[in-house]
């Protein structure tokens, strides 16, 4: 009986030392404790979430990353053929454009041979012009003394004289 | 169970408050040691004649009593003597329980019933020291016995160990992890927050629970743990008196009427989904319901000193093995002892664990009891 039956005494103690534990543990134990948890969880999860934002965001930029160089790429070998064009133009140019020059050139000495040889011709004919006067003039002169000798004269003269 | 890593500031810290309360208390009290008595009368009542009663020794040691016995060494009985508190018409009596002996007369005319109803209790005696005085009046007792003695030392020992985990918390913040003791108690506190009053109550209102939740749990724990240490201060017998679970399932129904809402009472005195005839003109259901919400803590109460109770009985009962064949012949208590040692280490093991899961049974269903007060506004 004695086992089973509540007493005023314990349970008046009792509730005192439980309303006491119960105060102290709730103001200086329990608050500091879970307000304590709880802020480190909410970090974990602020982290949780900031990392995922940061591995999008890597995703992301390395997708960038990846079409940066990609078009770089491709930028590359457009350069490098449009040089090659480029080049190739360039040179094509200047063949053409040498080749102009040469026949030009080719074509201005051709016509200044032209000039010097009708000069010369000219000349030449103005030579024998002279020539022929003084042929002329001997001739007369030979005329003059001998038929023979004239006709000899003439012939000589011819002779020595050369068209070049 | 208690190999855990811990500073060596701390654990000293522990050593000497136990020795504080052990050495310096009785000081305080005036006393000293002076319950050490030389028993010399071979005639006194309580001793030998009979043998060893191995009975008597186990319900002794599970009732409350009005001293703390510590040790008997032959014929030097060692016990605290605790403070007894009386009202007596009009008159408050204190003194201190060397004075008063069971079956030893009486003191101011207060003695110990030896038998009937009242028995172990402090009543008014005629001179004889044996019957109770018939005409006496209402007599109040508020003593600190052994039972009330060792819940202040282990509530005081609960404060100060959670009141450092505290600290260890203020002191690391939230960025660092716990370490010691902190880290020992954290998964504990954890397993309460999120395990009993967050599945029990529902994740919206649980959290103005959780300390009152906390605190049972470690208080009901710690006392059942402290109960299993065999020498003092441990040993008391706590969570397995009836006026201990009596105060918690107390505390506990008072809370789940106070933190009730609007549902509750509507549950309570006008049950939805029943039909009418059963609430007028005999109001069944509002009577149904009432029992109800008293039947729950009165089943908590019983449940946990029940549980307590039986394992210390089962505990001093292969204890009292040795004794009890002892008795019979030197050899056979000395053959049976391996065994019963074996029995007891099972049994103590067996202890921890029903010291956890009372705890935790005793919180939880605190917490189911909460949950069920504050319902949601649909239901």
């Amino acid at each position: 009986m004695e086992l089973i039956m509540p007493g005023l005494g314990v349970i008046f103690w009792m509730t005192l030392a439980f309303a006491i534990v119960l105060y102290v543990l709730r103001r200086f134990a329990w608050k500091p404790i879970l307000n304590t948890i709880k802020e480190r969880e909410d970090g974990i999860r602020r982290s949780l979430k900031n990392a995922e934002k940061i591995e999008k965001e890597i995703t992301q930029l390395n997708e960038t990353k990846d079409r940066i160089i990609a078009e770089t790429n491709h930028e590359k070998v457009n350069i490098i053929e449009q040089g090659k064009k480029a080049g190739e133009e360039i040179l094509r140019e200047a063949r053409r454009k040498a080749e102009d020059e040469s026949k030009k050139i080719i074509e201005e000495s051709k016509k200044i041979i032209e000039t010097e040889r009708k000069k010369i011709e000219d000349q030449i004919k103005k030579e024998i012009a002279v020539l022929s006067i003084d042929m002329a003039e001997k001739i007369l002169v030979a005329e003059l003394s001998d038929k023979q000798k004239h006709k000899q004269l003439v012939l000589d003269n011819l002779e020595k004289v050369h068209l070049n | 169970m208690f190999a855990f890593r811990q500073k060596p500031g701390f654990s000293g810290n522990i050593r000497l408050i136990i020795l504080i309360i052990v050495f310096i208390f009785p000081v305080f009290t005036g006393f000293g040691f002076a319950g050490v008595v030389e028993d010399n009368d071979k005639s006194g009542p309580v001793k030998e004649e009979e043998g060893f009663d191995a009975g008597k020794l186990i319900i002794g040691h599970v009732l409350d009593a009005y001293e703390w016995k510590i040790a008997e060494i032959g014929d030097t009985y060692i016990y605290l003597p605790l403070p007894v508190i009386l009202y007596y018409e009009g008159e408050l009596h204190f003194f201190f329980s060397n004075k008063i002996k069971k079956g030893k007369g009486t003191y101011r005319g207060f003695g110990i019933a030896t038998e009937g109803p009242k028995k172990g209790r402090l009543i008014k005696m005629l001179d004889d020291g044996i019957t109770e005085d018939p005409e006496a009046g209402t007599l109040i007792d508020l003593s600190i016995t052994k039972v009330v003695f060792s819940a202040f030392i282990n509530g005081a020992l609960l404060c100060l160990i959670f009141v450092k985990v505290a600290k260890a918390y203020k002191k690391r913040g939230s960025r660092k992890a716990p370490s010691g003791l902190q880290s020992f108690m954290e998964p504990i506190i954890m397993f309460v927050r999120d395990d009993i009053a967050r599945s029990a109550i529902g994740e919206k209102k649980y959290e103005k629970f959780v300390p009152y939740l906390l605190t049972l749990f470690f208080f009901i724990f710690f006392n059942n743990l402290m109960g299993l240490v065999p020498f003092f201060p441990g040993g008391a017998n706590v969570t397995g008196n009836i006026s201990v679970t009596f105060t918690l399932a107390f505390f506990t129904f008072i809370a789940t009427q106070v933190y009730a809402n609007k549902g509750h009472w509507k549950h309570l005195f006008n049950t939805p989904g029943v039909p009418v005839f059963l609430k007028i003109p005999i109001p069944l259901m509002p009577v149904i319901e009432i029992v109800g919400i008293l039947i729950k803590p009165f089943v908590l109460m019983v449940r946990l000193f029940a549980n307590i109770t039986a394992g210390h009985m089962i505990i001093k009962g292969f204890l009292s093995l040795i004794f009890v064949l002892g008795g019979v012949a030197a050899a056979m208590g000395m053959a049976i002892s391996p065994v019963t040692l074996i029995f007891l280490i099972f049994m103590n093991f067996l202890e921890l664990l029903v010291a956890f899961i009372q705890s935790y049974i005793f919180t939880f269903f605190s917490a189911i009891f909460f949950g069920m007060a504050v319902p949601d506004e649909h239901h």
